[in-house]
């Protein structure tokens, strides 16, 4: 083999090496764009499950306060509030399609608690045993009494876990 | 100039482009920050729950009167409110007399100030309320200077519907 066909073959081998060598540098790059904006996907992701479900709980039906049939807005009855809290407990399976892992609470805040008055609420808890990350949100409501007609201020807390 | 010079210039012409194009997608893509879809959500739905909620409470030691009365019967004659209320709390804070009562503007104020405190304080978010008439500042509590979300609750004063008190709230991070 001649002097000159063999530093051909040696300048072919350089460069294909270099092309490899950039070729995986390209696509270890590439690799993490991707892996850094699938992360901004789920953390997207995971604060619209956590809207969404505290959407669920501030509209949920078996809540809401209604004059004649009509839905009054940001507002909880507190006979309802009362009765529910056993309701969702029991039918645990079901409310989980709605809320899944959460923890969803209403705390009376003004006017201050007389002595012996509940104030807090635990609705739903379905809190998992290690979870990645926790949001929550508060909804300010109005917590009707249909029995006096007062309106009291209290706080719909909504817990949202991921796995 | 020569052939091979030109060939030079364009090679490097073509390099310094496809590095400013990889800057450019550097930039959107990996330092793009998440939208934070939750903070603007909460923010939004404070600021308008919030107002509305407090303005609906209804207050067992000043006749059973709403906020929103208490607040109009304040910015009607904020040197001589009609309705007084019977609340230790606010009689503690302005350190009244024996059997003196405070008066809806006072009440106004320190109620509003201890839900404001017992809610968005001690969640850490910054706020700013204000309630005023054309002539008068009748509440102002907290500031939100920068970006923040601001809802407004206009409640007519006088059956003419002229005279306007604005109640005003910014929740900010």
């Amino acid at each position: 083999m001649g002097k000159k066909s063999q530093i051909q073959m040696g300048e072919s081998i350089a460069i294909l090496f270099i092309f490899f060598v950039l070729l995986i540098f390209g696509f270890v790059f590439y690799m993490n764009i991707m892996k850094g904006s699938a992360k901004v996907e789920v953390e997207e992701n995971i604060q619209l499950k956590a809207v969404g479900i505290a959407q669920k709980a501030s509209f949920l039906p078996e809540l809401q306060c209604s004059e004649e049939n009509v839905r009054v807005e940001d507002c909880i009855d507190r006979h309802k509030l009362e009765a529910v809290h056993n309701l969702l407990s029991e039918n645990n399976i079901y409310y989980f399609d709605i809320f899944e892992f959460s923890n969803i609470s209403v705390r009376k805040v003004y006017p201050f608690p007389e002595v012996g008055e509940t104030i807090d609420w635990e609705l739903y808890d379905n809190v998992p045993g290690e979870f990645t990350s926790k949001l929550s949100t508060f909804i300010p409501v109005s917590l009707f009494n249909s029995t006096t007609k007062s309106y009291d201020f209290g706080i719909l807390a909504v817990e949202v876990y991921t796995k | 100039m020569r052939k091979g010079q030109m060939e030079v210039m364009g090679l490097a012409i073509i390099v310094i482009l496809v590095s400013v194009s990889m800057l450019f997608a550097i930039s959107f893509v990996v330092l793009k920050k998440p939208t934070s879809y939750k903070s603007e959500f909460t923010q939004t739905e404070l600021a308008s729950n919030m107002l509305s909620t407090l303005l609906e409470t209804t207050i067992p030691n000043c006749n059973d009167l709403n906020m929103k009365d208490l607040y109009k019967d304040c910015a009607i004659d904020p040197l001589n409110p009609q309705v007084r209320c019977d609340d230790p709390g606010c009689w503690l804070n302005y350190s009244l007399g024996v059997g003196e009562q405070c008066t809806s503007c006072e009440f106004i104020n320190y109620t509003t100030q201890v839900i404001l405190s017992e809610t968005l304080g001690k969640w850490n978010t910054g706020y700013g309320f204000i309630a005023r008439t054309s002539t008068d500042t009748l509440v102002s509590v907290g500031r939100c200077p920068g970006v923040k979300k601001h809802k407004i609750y206009p409640i007519p004063i006088d059956p003419s519907g002229k005279n306007i008190l604005d109640v005003s709230l910014d929740v900010c991070n």
